[in-house]
């Protein structure tokens, strides 16, 4: 689970491919009402807004990200709308790089893993498959969580990112200069969908807000990594969902 | 899960076995330096070592803190959801909302401020509130920033 062949999406893919055409992309939600009747959800077509669109059901799951969700008018509770406005979202950056060859295995006996450094790039992430294969590789060149240079590299031009990684890098692996051949960066706060990376719950925070975001509130109830104990994970927005969803059921039976 | 390290000079290689996902990377060429040439002239550099950013003026912090969600020009950016412009913006009339914003986080933002020392911040607020159309007169201090630390 924690390397599928293709990439992490691959999962979420494969949900997606389960339910077909149930799924509506594209849809910015801009309105979440409710009422004893129902709920009605507004929404815009991202790619191309024009007139809202209405969709409507009895119950509402809403998995979308306390970022953006604290920006969407939501017909709930005053607890839950403070919940909801309680979470920071985290920086994150991770960079790619490709290599000519796997010069990490064929110089150095390293095969997957990861090195740590003190250096900005904070590691270096060694791919667990394919090992003397022929030809290119690729590294994670770079995974910087929180703290100051998760947004440094943030603010950096696209160009910047991988220019530094590489540089930092070849200081670990003089290889780099001669094996390097391109390289790709994706900054979290630059991810229009989630704008941050995770919900950076405090102890805090999640003393005084967690379970007010977690409630049912009339016939809204929220999930995702951020209602979870599991933040940033696949695994924390299943738990979570699964969670929400049994309650809900719960609660419907007992109408 | 096992783990063994293998000293080397100024760092530690570790060998971990099965632990990270190995992403599937879209390999694409670098983004042309002309199409991003208004973020260019910020890639600053020495970056900071620690936690807590090591940038010292306003204009460094916003720089290489402020404008990677708030974008080079203070201008925001709309995707799912916003992040506000700070351009020619009122909200920064009275100094003392955007120290309390930088220290203490609002919503997604995080708590940047917690990164950055009583100067620090005083230094980013103010250059915000002197550039991108804002022409505040005032200035925040130090003392500003210490009364609202959590």
């Amino acid at each position: 689970m924690f390397q599928p062949v293709g990439g992490m999406d691959m999962i979420g893919k494969a949900f997606a491919k389960q339910i077909g055409d149930l799924i509506q992309y594209d849809a910015k939600v801009i309105r979440i009402q409710q009422s004893d009747g129902g709920v009605t959800v507004s929404y815009v077509n991202s790619k191309t807004p024009s007139t809202p669109q209405i969709a409507t059901a009895e119950w509402c799951v809403c998995t979308i990200p306390l970022s953006i969700l604290g920006q969407i008018q939501i017909d709930v509770g005053p607890r839950r709308k403070a919940a909801i406005d309680a979470v920071p979202y985290s920086s994150s950056v991770k960079i790619g790089l490709q290599f000519k060859r796997r010069f990490w295995e064929e110089d150095q006996a390293i095969y997957g893993g990861i090195s740590y450094t003190d250096l900005p790039i904070r590691q270096i992430s060694y791919p667990s498959s394919g090992f003397n294969r022929n030809g290119r590789g690729v590294l994670l060149g770079a995974y910087v969580f929180e703290g100051a240079n998760a947004y440094e590299f943030t603010s950096m031009a696209p160009a910047d990112r991988v220019a530094r990684a590489v540089e930092f890098g070849a200081r670990i692996h003089p290889q780099y200069s001669a094996e390097f051949e391109n390289g790709i960066a994706v900054a979290w706060h630059r991810v229009p969908f989630i704008l941050g990376c995770a919900g950076a719950w405090s102890e805090k925070a999640r003393e005084e807000h967690y379970d007010n975001l977690c409630q049912i509130d009339g016939r809204i109830v929220l999930a995702g990594e951020h209602a979870s104990y599991l933040p940033a994970w696949q695994e924390g927005a299943i738990l979570s969902s699964l969670d929400a969803i049994k309650r809900l059921h719960d609660r419907v039976v007992r109408i | 899960m096992p783990m063994s390290r293998i000293e080397s000079g100024k760092f530690s290689l570790a060998l971990l076995t099965g632990a990270l996902a190995a992403a599937s990377l879209a390999l694409i060429g670098w983004a042309s330096p002309a199409a991003h040439a208004d973020e260019e002239r910020r890639s600053q550099g020495s970056l900071s070592t620690g936690f807590k950013f090591t940038e010292s003026t306003g204009e460094q912090l916003f720089a290489n803190v402020c404008q990677g969600c708030h974008m080079p020009d203070g201008g925001g950016a709309t995707g799912a959801g916003n992040y506000p412009s700070l351009a020619k913006d009122a909200n920064l009339e009275s100094g003392g909302y955007p120290v309390y914003v930088v220290v203490r986080g609002q919503r997604a933002m995080p708590p940047v401020g917690a990164m950055m020392s009583d100067d620090q911040v005083a230094a980013v607020v103010n250059y915000v509130r002197t550039h991108f159309g804002n022409q505040y007169q005032d200035t925040v201090t130090a003392e500003d920033v210490k009364r609202v630390r959590p």
